[in-house]
């Protein structure tokens, strides 16, 4: 390590954009110097070297004290450490199920596993088909889902599909193969031994497990076989190292190149953070996860019509169907023409949609997950976006009852100051840097369980906001509505919620006070009712 | 001094704020050419096999299925996933073996005895799109075509691999209109500017024209197209080799000028639409030969916001410049024609070689 890499570092997160940071230790602290946008695939030395530049121009004293040289990016001796991340795109799965029955589960766990999935059935798709997909060379890997136990359907097709898949195995050998379900007794048929340097066969053991165990071994094999499991190891540190610093319960929200991750950690006492859940999702522009291969006659259908119904409604810019269609499909050929201009309303538009779908993902009936203490916003999604815009996609899909403070990483280098593998490094870097890096929004309170309004009186209770520069007293709470208020940041405050139709957030009680933060888009009280009985779109 | 082509630039250095805009090659070195087959496309080549253009080199399945063969036992352990099943003379063999060698396909694989067979009736002849070597046959998935050259980058081709005389109708950012497109086109690949309609594709598939290039293509006219191709392969006749190479996205753009300069420069010389890598491939013609025109290296295109598709030249870095509420990013001048240089961010630009 050299001088200069322990005084200065660069963080460089790599997307359909770059976030890159320059980061120098001043007074014993490592403290953001200067940061930057670009496109991709920028030389690192060129980034460092304008950077530099930067801190130069702005603060000639500041560079002098630090020894900040500028043009040494491209001096291996002089230049800055290098924390450098990647998120490839994300791998295709071919998912083989015995019926559609089968398949359904299985896609669920391939999609909150951040993969790419097509499907087939043998009701739908003949051997040919299938066999023509396996084949592909972008498929990175194949599931065979059959029920267990299987139903009469699918008894007597897994053998065929076994069959079919073991003939696959011997003219392409590198293909990974997990079984799922029943189909994991049929592991012997499939030479599991296999040609030298063959792809494992992977099936759980023993035969049989409940469907939690089948989720979490089905997911842990995905993402052995997974080249973008290290960047996304890195949004799961990033959320822990947030939530032991800040003693809070922490959800990083990423919209990146590969796609969406929504990753939470929660504090324990005397005691690191836990990660609690990660869901990812493979696509964040409309029809990318979807896309059929070249040549295929169906390329035309690759945008959704629900999906650009969707767009219809939310958008802004009073666009036809068409129109939206051209612009959606520009964004999914080439997603940089949504970083600035038309193309960036277009942009929030998929970011929204991605980041329901998401949630959706995420959504679990039997584990109604806490409203996290904290947002974090990071990936190049939210790069290009405006802050406020980036808030109220937060608003209108993560809809947990509490109160929830929403932060940016307006550099866009937290997740690769995470991929630090050394654990006190990485930790000693995030608590110096949270301050510089988090980017508050605001706040938004999210009542749940509301009893309908009927008549003319929509109104269910007032709030007063204590707060230095924005008290308020007796506002008006007015169902199926998101209240608006200013709220400055750099201080906090409390709002205090007196409900007069049911409602809770968090524990039910009449009369609820929760801290509230400050941010550039302010306060949002959302009335619109339990969460899932409101639905994107609606206004 | 910097690379340009394989040779150096009379500019020599580069502005270092150019650095930190991203490359887009405008042309590369041709070398593998990979089309696609699907399970029962039957390849007519092996590999180091040597191919002309429009050389037969696999006939495609229109109508695939999957049949099941039972084979004589004595030929069960010989064949392989993934071999074809050729018809056997009607005199020869056993009943068994008559009976499915009466049929010819690839077979898939073995289960309860009988092997799936890859099949159908209708076939259409996949050509070779520029001359080569067959550089590897993998039956089931693809023909790789070892062809030197050069390969200008497209987006997208819809539609088959194509080839023919290269015919510019239409200037980089113009359009051309349906009647513009008549039978003595038949054959060639033309370039028609930054937009087609549906009216003026359909038309140029109907008089046979062999391939279009575009500078992009909407989403109405991608569903007409594929519309189009689904008649063609339900119609009894195999239809002609049809590609729509488009080079940018689905919103109007003007092509970029050194594209534009490359396609005038091959303007009446053979080249191919080819699916992967996805470009206009010119074969013969070398990446670095003076029969290609230069790029000059300050040469900036803007490729988002309000004046996307407009290109000018680099006139220094800007600074972090305010682009919406809350969004502040590093930006470029850009001198456009004669006017006075206007701030772009650096996202939003790229540059060529």
């Amino acid at each position: 390590v050299t001088s200069a890499q322990r005084r200065f570092a660069l963080a460089v997160d790599e997307g359909t954009v770059t976030g890159a940071a320059l980061l120098g230790r001043l007074a014993s602290r490592w403290r953001l110097l200067a940061a930057t946008t670009l496109a991709a695939g920028i030389g690192h030395d060129a980034i460092e070297d304008h950077l530099r530049d930067r801190v130069s121009v702005a603060d000639p004293a500041l560079a002098t004290r630090m020894g900040l040289v500028p043009g040494a990016g491209s001096s291996p001796s002089r230049r800055a450490r290098r924390l450098i991340r990647y998120a490839p795109d994300a791998p295709l799965l071919a998912l083989v199920a015995a019926s559609v029955r089968a398949a359904r589960p299985t896609q669920a766990i391939v999609a909150a596993a951040g993969w790419r999935s097509v499907t087939t059935t043998p009701d739908v798709h003949d051997p040919r088909e299938t066999t023509g997909l396996l084949l592909r060379p972008d498929v990175a890997a194949a599931v065979l889902a059959v029920g267990s136990p299987p139903a009469a359907d699918e008894r007597s097709i897994m053998d065929e599909l076994v069959a079919l898949l073991a003939a696959v195995r011997r003219r392409r050998p590198s293909l990974p193969l997990l079984l799922v379900g029943a189909a994991a007794s049929r592991l012997d048929r499939l030479d599991p031994d296999g040609p030298e340097g063959g792809a494992p066969i992977l099936a759980p053991d023993p035969v049989g497990r409940a469907a939690a165990d089948m989720r979490t071994w089905l997911r842990g094999e995905l993402a052995s076989l997974d080249p973008g499991t290290p960047a996304r190891a890195a949004l799961e540190r990033l959320a822990v190292e947030i939530a032991t610093t800040l003693r809070l319960r922490v959800a990083v929200l990423a919209l990146e190149r590969a796609g969406a991750s929504l990753v939470e950690a929660a504090p324990r006492p005397a005691a690191d953070a836990v990660l609690e859940r990660a869901t990812y999702l493979a696509s964040r522009t409309p029809g990318s996860d979807t896309r059929p291969p070249l040549g295929d006659p169906a390329w035309a259908s690759i945008l959704d019509e629900r999906v650009l119904e969707r767009f219809e409604q939310w958008q802004a810019a009073g666009l036809d169907r068409q129109r939206l269609a051209d612009r959606a499909l520009q964004l999914t050929v080439d997603p940089r023409w949504g970083s600035v201009g038309d193309g960036s309303a277009i942009q929030a538009l998929a970011a929204r949609e991605t980041v329901a779908r998401l949630v959706a993902l995420d959504h679990d009936e039997d584990r109604a997950p806490h409203a996290p203490d904290l947002v974090v916003l990071v990936g190049d999604g939210f790069a290009t976006m405006a802050p406020t815009e980036a808030f109220e996609i937060v608003v209108d899909a993560l809809r947990r009852p509490g109160a929830t403070q929403v932060a940016l990483d307006h550099a866009g280098v937290l997740p690769a100051i995470a991929s630090i593998d050394d654990p006190g490094d990485r930790r000693a870097m995030i608590v110096d840097l949270l301050g510089d890096l988090l980017l508050p929004l605001g706040t938004t309170v999210m009542v749940a369980d509301l009893r309908s309004a009927r008549g003319h009186d929509r109104v269910v209770g007032a709030a007063d906001l204590d707060h230095p520069w924005a008290a308020r007293a007796g506002i008006p709470l007015e169902g199926g509505t998101v209240v608006r208020l200013d709220l400055p940041p750099g201080t906090g405050g409390s709002l205090e919620l007196n409900l007069r139709r049911g409602g809770r957030v968090g524990p039910r009680a009449r009369r609820t006070r929760l801290p509230v933060t400050g941010g550039i888009a302010g306060l949002a009280i959302d009335l619109r009712g339990a969460a899932g009985g409101w639905r994107l779109g609606q206004p | 001094v910097i690379e340009m082509n394989g040779g150096t630039h009379p500019a020599a250095a580069i502005e270092p704020g150019l650095r930190l805009v991203p490359v887009r090659a405008t042309r590369r070195p041709l070398s593998l050419i990979r089309l696609a087959l699907a399970p029962g496309d039957r390849p007519l080549v092996a590999a180091g096999d040597a191919v002309a253009a429009g050389a037969a080199i696999a006939e495609r399945l229109r109508d695939g299925r999957t049949d099941t063969v039972r084979l004589p036992s004595q030929e069960v352990a010989s064949v392989r996933p993934g071999d074809w099943l050729a018809p056997m003379p009607a005199s020869g063999g056993s009943r068994i073996g008559r009976r499915a060698r009466s049929r010819s396909g690839e077979l898939l694989f073995a289960a309860s005895g009988q092997w799936r067979l890859a099949t159908g009736d209708r076939v259409e002849v996949l050509e070779a799109p520029v001359a080569g070597s067959v550089a590897a046959v993998v039956p089931g998935a693809w023909i790789e075509i070892a062809a030197a050259g050069t390969l200008i980058p497209g987006a997208e081709l819809l539609g088959s691999p194509a080839h023919g005389r290269l015919e510019i109708l239409a200037p980089a950012s113009g359009e051309i209109r349906s009647a513009a497109i008549d039978v003595g086109l038949a054959g060639r690949i033309i370039v028609v500017g930054a937009r087609i309609d549906a009216e003026a594709l359909l038309r140029a598939r109907a008089t046979g024209v062999a391939g279009v290039v575009v500078g992009s293509l909407g989403a109405r006219e991608r569903r007409d197209l594929a519309a189009s191709e689904r008649r063609q392969q339900a119609a009894l006749q195999a239809p002609r080799p049809f590609g729509v190479l488009v080079l940018g996205g689905a919103i109007r753009q003007p092509v970029a000028s050194p594209t534009e300069s490359l396609l005038e420069a091959l303007a009446g010389g053979s080249v191919a639409l080819v699916p992967e890598p996805v470009g206009i491939a010119a074969p013969g013609v070398p990446v670095d030969g003076s029969a290609l025109p230069r790029v000059r290296p300050d040469l900036v295109r803007i490729v988002a916001g309000p004046m996307a598709g407009r290109e000018g030249t680099w006139a220094g870095l800007a600074g972090p410049r305010g682009v919406a509420p809350g969004v502040v990013l590093d930006s470029a001048l850009v001198r456009i024609g004669d006017a006075a240089p206007v701030a772009v961010p650096l996202v939003a630009l790229e540059r060529f070689a």
